[in-house]
């Protein structure tokens, strides 16, 4: 098929008569071309006869080959000798089909790999280029500022030209009359500082400066948008240079350029203008102040202009900025109220005023009405402080404390991170500031971890309030401490938790608290100790806390060193990077990080960050494996539950509540009880045979006679196979487990005879009753009723001998059966076997044979030579051999 | 007619401070129906207004009949005859009202319907607009209009002095306010007028509700803002930007945590926010109200920015008064806190700078204001922006010169021209281009230049001014073209020594002319002395381009060839009695250039 349209295709461009057969046979080539199926060497001959085809006829009519040549720009790689020249010969024909030929371009620049950009470079010269962008056709200017900035691994297509002429071209074409050429022009240009190829050149950053700076007040908003780009990053290479003498002014301007774009009446560009704020760097502190109020500072009635003006003739007065974030953060979209929000706080590293008057726009800012908003300003808040740059006044904190109390929990969550970091100005706020953190903890239990750890870290950054606040709280709670205190309170809680924090850093006010109140701390020791840990190390804190309690640490072994508990800093846990106190860039700001950050703070104050678990989880190793048995069995009496459900056939309720299982199941194992897999291991082929028993269920009234075979005997295999499993991959089974395994097995054959008699599967229950009887040593009494009742049915059976006619009380026997609890004693090892088969040709396979979980080493790894398709018996396992 | 049009019959909402609009309106509706049958004008609207006036008008005549008892002026069915009038406008609609006159309304945020109407007389253009808000509430958007090319701009400058903070210092201070309130129990009263600061006020709390999982229930006075929630939750296009985000989920106007109220609530205990009006307390529910919370200091009354004189919210506002006298029998004990929180949905001073900025018109004209302030105002337009303003007092005519345009037509190519840049000649400078950096700068300069385009301007028969390019106009007026070409002679000294070095060097041009003596060489030195020229030009300012041909030299446009025209008869010149002279002509272009070469 694929040769014969090929072969008309060749055909038919050859004998090219007009338009309409022309696009029919391209249309061919087009499907050729773009079937996925089609063979690279088609493709090629396609595009072969295509090149070849518009080579013959150059000098047709361009609206007609534009169709043939548009299909060269398929992604196909290939090579023809008179590709280049065609379309050099399209390129400079000075018809539209010029773009078409351009969009070839970029697709071979994209698809020829490193080569693409050079493929370019032998098409187009500077003549030709210059030509291109002075045509009359739109599309081909357009298309060819795509060309330019187009880079494929690195390489941009402009550097194939001196870079005087790509400057002065997209010069040039921002004054195009359309704004969707002068927007990819400024985009070119931006990208052309982005590279640093007018770094050098001042004149010509100039240019570009001034060119940006000309069309922010274009009509169209795409083409602002691109020009505030374009400005703020020519303010990034000024910054950058520094060697300008009026540098400063300049920069000054660029910002009070951006200021009063910022008015715009369109949202992106407002957007964008935030953005572009929030990147200059260098700004006088005047100016920055300046952006934060609507009233001019300076003469009144505005007239005032920037200083040191002789060098740049300022077009935009003071006035120009003023209040342009009092408008950001009340501007009616929430973008350019989030935009502004993350500007205001990168800016707040250049200037500590400007930091404080920033801080109180912020506040309202939480009291915005979108959540996104409200987040962006918690993170401001957040990277204004790792820059040290955050002084929380008693104004502020209503708002603030306000948010703790908000109804998010991504953002209850963020407020707890600042306040982590934050210096309160007095004990009352201290005082309300713990008063919250109560509240907090009354109304969402669930989050206590963190709020322990936000207690403890407001502790440790306000020493003395907290000493003060632990006094008063101490002369309260030791006299009744005769057994009234209940530990349950979240203000005690808290309390406590403040008083470990004092441990750090803070030795002489330990000295004045009660060793009474050390001693409550310890008995919450396991609710602090989690919410603590990553940093400090908990076997230290509890000797500490023992030796401040002064009660004899008997029950662990631990000694205590007073240094210790500051030395166990992990060296090397936190990266240099945050130990340099860099804050991090907005973009990457994972909360995750916030812990890391905290880390490095601590780091800086000299106090133990410690991160190992490994210790205490041994310690738990024991109880935990018990802890573990006892929710599995939990697990299995639940799955077990679902019996009457699967009787009356409720398949979906059943599936639903076994994939509740199996969820937890997976929750459980993750929680790292290492040892423990065969547990678990067993309970999830234990849920999963339930699941296919109750899609037997489920299928059975589908089966009349010889139908519905199937899907039923499918379901019926998978369940042996699952049943097989468990009996022989876990050697140590008790009685009483496979015994139930094995009336599970027995009830999956009797399905199987649900309205089939087959002597196999008669044969094969009566194996399985003889090894139930061996099980209980003939006695009788252990077996189930359907046991017992499946033994004289295949005994009659046996009997009577007469296969077909013989009924096997199928029904009976279903009825009889009935799921009991599983006898779960978890006493066993789980065994895997992964087999390998190598030489498939041999007729014999060799068989590698890794056996997993085992101490048994001495058969480890074993070779067997084996026919395919076979079974292994080893040892108590059963091997199920498959060819790969 | 159009500007008077414009008034918003919603502002009438807050009467004591738009009465002088209210008057505008009725009046205006008056002059509508006293022109009885014969309508000559129709007056354009914007559709909440239509929707809202007949209400308000309606309860403006009923205020002004049974309580002040005047005479009654106009009766129901009159505002019924004069809505029928009314055509409503929609916002960015533009509307040909005749072959002159087109208006379009842009939104102008203040309350619901305000709208800036942009008119077109011919070729002159104007702006009007009554209120305007330049910052966004949380119920209605910021002022939004394009850039026009405008003649006039008439505004209103009610605050032209004033710049005002964030509004967000004053809300948060009112919910902290409340919140304070609401936690030691008490109740909080906030009369208000329905439309526009009830709404406001009630989405800011309802938000903080919903935020601080606060349970206290916020009740809204039977009759208030019912029908005027009914009209937001209608026009939710002339409404704020987040509250047409969340529209398709949950109108904002429904609010969760606003529960309705009855009148057995006023005792009951416990906690609650209550809405009533009128606003300034003085009379009605909001009074029966305050008589009965007033005496308790726990609760809170919210009063607005401003209230009239002689009504209980002015008392309340201007000190704190412990006892107030309603009449000889009443008093009522005032002990409760009193919190003033002021929204004025009308612009600031530096709003109106940026709109003026922003429109930069010919001209402006203030309105709506007080004079000195207008005067400051006008100052600063004036010098700060350098635009012409006007404030003129009533009745002064003010005159507006307006730009005459002329429309002339243009042909496509010529359209062409201006919009497409040409790089071709702009990267062939004229004269040696031996250096790239050089040409850089060159480039740059062209681009840096003004953007013109040159064409020609005729006028045929029809008397239709059009303008053509260059090479069009040949074609339309049926002339050939005629070249003039300009070339320039000078003599060129040639050192003998050299010329004849340089034929005994060269190859076959040589042999010709080694048969002439030196002198007749002089005479007809043709190639040879071009191709020494050449080499001299080359050598000495290294010049790449120049191209060599045995009959002329080529550098660009410029061609250099020897003159027929003898110059042997001219005497030599001092000094160069061993030198031939060669006369060379430069033609270039249309230009004449000089080149010197010395020896």
């Amino acid at each position: 098929m694929e040769q014969l349209l090929l072969e008309k295709l060749e055909r038919d461009l050859a004998l090219f008569s007009g338009e309409v057969s022309l696009l029919r046979s391209l249309s061919i080539a087009r499907s050729l071309v773009s079937n996925p199926h089609s063979s690279d060497a088609t493709r090629r001959a396609v595009l072969d006869s295509l090149i070849r085809f518009l080579d013959a006829h150059r000098d047709g009519d361009p609206t007609i080959l534009r169709h043939a040549l548009i299909l060269l720009s398929f992604p196909v790689s290939f090579h023809h000798p008179s590709l280049h020249p065609l379309l050099r010969f399209f390129l400079a024909s000075g018809e539209h089909i010029a773009a078409d030929a351009l969009v070839v371009l970029v697709s071979i620049a994209k698809n020829g790999g490193g080569g693409g950009v050079a493929v370019v470079g032998t098409v187009l010269d500077e003549k030709l280029v210059l030509s291109l962008a002075s045509t009359r056709f739109v599309s081909v200017r357009e298309r060819l500022l795509s060309l330019l900035a187009l880079g494929v691994d690195g390489t941009r297509v402009y550097s194939l030209f001196r870079p005087g002429v790509v400057i002065q071209l997209l010069l040039g074409l921002a004054e195009d009359l359309y704004p969707s050429i002068r927007r990819a022009a400024i985009d070119g240009l931006t990208v052309l500082c982005n590279d640093g190829v007018l770094s050098d050149d001042v004149t010509t950053l100039e240019c570009c400066y001034n060119r940006g700076a000309a069309l922010l007040e274009d009509e169209d908003e795409l083409v602002r948008v691109a020009s505030i780009q374009l400005v703020c990053e020519c303010g990034r290479i000024f910054a950058a240079k520094k060697v300008e003498a009026d540098v400063n002014e300049r920069i000054d301007m660029i910002f009070v350029q951006l200021c009063s774009v910022a008015r715009d009446m369109s949202m992106k560009v407002r957007v964008e203008a935030f953005v572009a704020l929030g990147k200059i760097k260098l700004v006088s502190e005047s100016v920055l102040l300046q952006s934060l109020s609507k009233k001019v500072s300076g003469i009144k009635g505005g007239k005032k202009v920037l200083p040191g003006s002789s060098s740049i003739e300022y077009k935009f007065s003071l006035s120009r900025a003023a209040g342009a974030f009092i408008h950001g953060i009340e501007d009616e979209f929430y973008q350019v109220r989030a935009a502004a929000c993350n500007s205001l706080g990168m800016l707040a590293v250049f200037s500590v005023q400007y930091a404080d008057d920033a801080l109180n726009l912020l506040m309202y800012m939480l009291n915005d009405d979108v959540v996104i908003v409200r987040l962006q300003t918690l993170q401001t808040l957040f990277h204004m402080a790792t820059c040290r740059r955050l002084v929380f006044q008693e104004k502020h904190m209503h708002m603030f404390l306000g948010l703790l109390a908000d109804n998010s929990i991504l953002i209850r969550g963020i407020a707890r991170k600042v306040l982590r970091l934050v210096k309160l100005p007095t004990l009352e706020v201290f005082q309300s500031t713990v008063h919250t953190l109560v509240k907090n903890l009354e109304a969402y239990p669930e989050e206590e971890e963190d709020i322990f750890l936000a207690v403890f870290f407001v502790g440790k950054n306000h020493g003395k309030f907290a000493a003060k606040l632990v006094e008063g709280f101490a002369e309260k709670i030791v006299p009744s401490s005769g057994g009234e205190l209940s530990l349950d309170s979240p203000q005690l809680a808290l309390l406590l938790m403040l008083t470990v924090s004092l441990c750090f850093l803070h030795k002489k006010l330990v000295s004045e608290i009660p060793p009474a109140i050390f001693s409550c701390a310890i008995t919450l020791f396991g609710r602090i100790s989690w919410s603590l840990r990553g940093v400090i190390d908990q076997d230290a804190l509890l000797a500490y806390l023992f030796h401040l309690s002064n009660v004899p640490s008997s029950l662990t072994k631990l000694k205590f060193k007073e240094d210790e508990l500051l030395s166990h800093a992990v060296e090397g846990a936190t990266p240099d990077k945050w130990k340099h106190g860099e804050p991090p860039s907005s973009s990457e700001w994972p909360i995750c990080c916030v812990l890391q950050e905290i880390k490095c703070d601590e780091d800086v104050l000299g106090v133990s960050a410690k991160s190992t678990f490994i210790e205490p989880l041994q310690q738990k190793m024991f109880s935990s494996s018990e802890e573990l048995k006892h929710s599995i069995k939990l697990i299995l009496e639940r799955a077990v539950e679902t019996w009457p459900l699967i009787q009356l056939q409720f398949t979906t309720e059943v599936k639903r509540t076994l994939s509740a299982c199996r969820e937890e199941l997976e929750i459980v194992s993750s929680n790292g009880y290492g040892s423990d897999n065969a547990s678990v291991a067993f309970a999830s082929y234990y849920v999963l045979a339930i699941w296919l028993l109750a899609e037997t269920w489920g299928q059975l009234p589908l089966r009349t006679f010889g139908v519905g075979m199937i899907s039923l005997d499918l379901t019926l295999d998978k369940l042996d196979l699952c049943l097989r499993r468990m009996r022989y991959e876990f050697p140590g089974l008790c009685k009483e487990e496979e015994g139930h395994i094995l009336e599970l097995m027995a009830l999956s054959c009797v399905v199987r005879l649900y309205g089939i008699c087959s002597h196999h599967m008669l044969k094969k229950l009566q194996g399985i009753i003889s090894c139930l009887e061996l099980l209980y040593e003939g006695g009788s009494s252990n077996l189930s009723e359907f046991a017992n009742q499946l033994k004289k049915s295949c005994t009659e059976g046996r009997v009577s001998n007469v296969s077909q006619s013989f009924p096997f009380p199928v029904h009976r026997l279903l009825g009889l059966f009935n799921l009991d609890m599983f006898p779960f004693a978890g006493q066993f090892e789980h065994v895997k076997a992964e087999l390998e088969a190598i030489g498939i040709n041999c007729g014999y396979e060799w068989l590698l044979v890794k056996l997993d979980n085992l101490g048994r080493k001495n058969f480890l790894p074993e070779l067997f030579t084996v026919p395919s398709y076979s079974w292994l018996k080893f040892g108590a396992m059963q091997l199920h051999l498959r060819t790969y | 007619m159009e500007g008077d049009g414009i008034v918003n019959p919603i502002t009438i909402m807050e009467p004591a401070i738009c009465e002088k609009e209210y008057g505008k309106l009725v009046s205006l509706c008056f002059k509508v129906f006293k022109d009885g049958g014969s309508v000559r004008f129709q007056f354009h609207d914007e559709y909440p207004t239509k929707a809202l006036a007949p209400l308000m008008l309606e309860d403006y005549r009923k205020v002004m009949v049974e309580r002040r008892g005047e005479e009654e002026q106009f009766s129901y069915e009159h505002i019924i005859e004069c809505m029928k009038k009314v055509i409503a406008l929609d916002l960015k609609q533009t509307v040909n009202v005749d072959k002159d006159l087109q208006i379009r309304a842009y939104y102008a945020g203040h309350v619901l319907g305000a709208a800036m109407i942009y008119a077109k007389v011919g070729h002159d253009t104007m702006v009007y607009t009554g209120d305007y808000n330049m910052t966004p509430d949380r119920h209605l958007g910021a002022a939004q209009i394009e850039r026009l090319q405008l003649d006039l701009l008439i505004t209103e400058s009610t605050y032209a002095t004033t710049i005002r903070d964030s509004k967000y210092a004053r809300e948060t201070e009112f919910l902290k306010v409340v919140h304070k309130c609401i936690s030691r129990g008490g109740k909080v009263l906030i009369p208000t007028f329905a439309l526009g600061r009830a709404q406001e006020l009630c989405l800011l709390l309802d938000d903080y509700w919903e935020r601080m999982n606060l349970k206290v229930p916020i009740y809204f006075s039977a009759g208030l803002t019912i029908q005027a929630n009914m009209y937001y939750k209608m026009l939710i296009s002339w409404t704020s930007q987040k509250i047409k985000d969340t529209y398709a989920t949950r109108n904002a106007f429904d609010f969760k945590h606003v529960c309705p109220f009855e009148r057995s609530f006023i005792n009951a205990p416990g906690p609650c926010v209550l809405f009533a009006t009128p606003g300034m307390i003085s009379g009605g529910f909001s009074l029966e109200v305050f008589k009965q919370w007033a005496p308790s200091e726990i609760n809170l009354v919210t009063l607005p920015g401003y209230c009239v004189a002689g009504t209980i919210g002015h008392k309340l506002m201007s000190g704190k008064p412990t006892r107030i006298d309603l009449d000889k029998d009443t008093h009522i004990d005032v002990r409760c806190q009193i919190h003033q929180l002021s929204f004025s949905p009308h612009t600031d001073a530096k709003g109106i700078m940026d709109l003026v900025g922003l429109l930069s018109p010919q001209h402006v004209i203030l309105v709506h204001g007080e004079k000195p302030k207008m005067a400051l105002l006008k100052g600063r337009i004036q010098t700060e922006l350098g635009i012409q303003c006007y404030d003129p007092a009533n009745n002064e005519t003010v005159f507006i010169p307006t730009n005459r345009t002329v429309k002339t037509d243009a042909t496509k190519a010529f359209i062409k021209s201006c919009s497409i840049a040409d790089f071709h000649i702009s990267s062939n400078p004229l004269v040696g281009l031996t250096d790239s950096n050089c040409e850089a700068i060159e480039l740059f300069r062209a681009v840096e230049d003004k953007k013109e385009a040159e064409g020609i301007l005729v006028m045929d028969k029809t008397k239709r001014a059009k303008i053509v390019c260059e090479n069009e106009l040949m074609l339309k007026l049926g002339v050939e073209e005629h070249g003039v070409k300009f070339a320039y002679c000078c003599p060129v000294y040639i050192d003998f020594h050299e010329q004849t070095s340089h034929q005994l060097a060269s190859g076959s041009c040589v042999a010709l002319e080694n048969e002439n003596s030196s002198l007749e060489a002089a005479r007809s030195p043709k190639c040879s002395s071009l191709q020494i020229l050449h080499r001299r030009l080359e050598s000495q300012i290294c010049c790449k381009n120049l191209k060599g041909n045995p009959d002329y030299l080529k550098l660009n446009s410029i061609t250099i060839h020897s003159c027929s025209r003898n110059f042997l008869s001219l005497p030599n010149q001092g000094g160069k009695t061993e030198a031939d002279q060669c006369n060379i002509s430069v033609v270039a272009g249309h230009q004449l250039i000089k080149i010197w070469l010395g020896s």
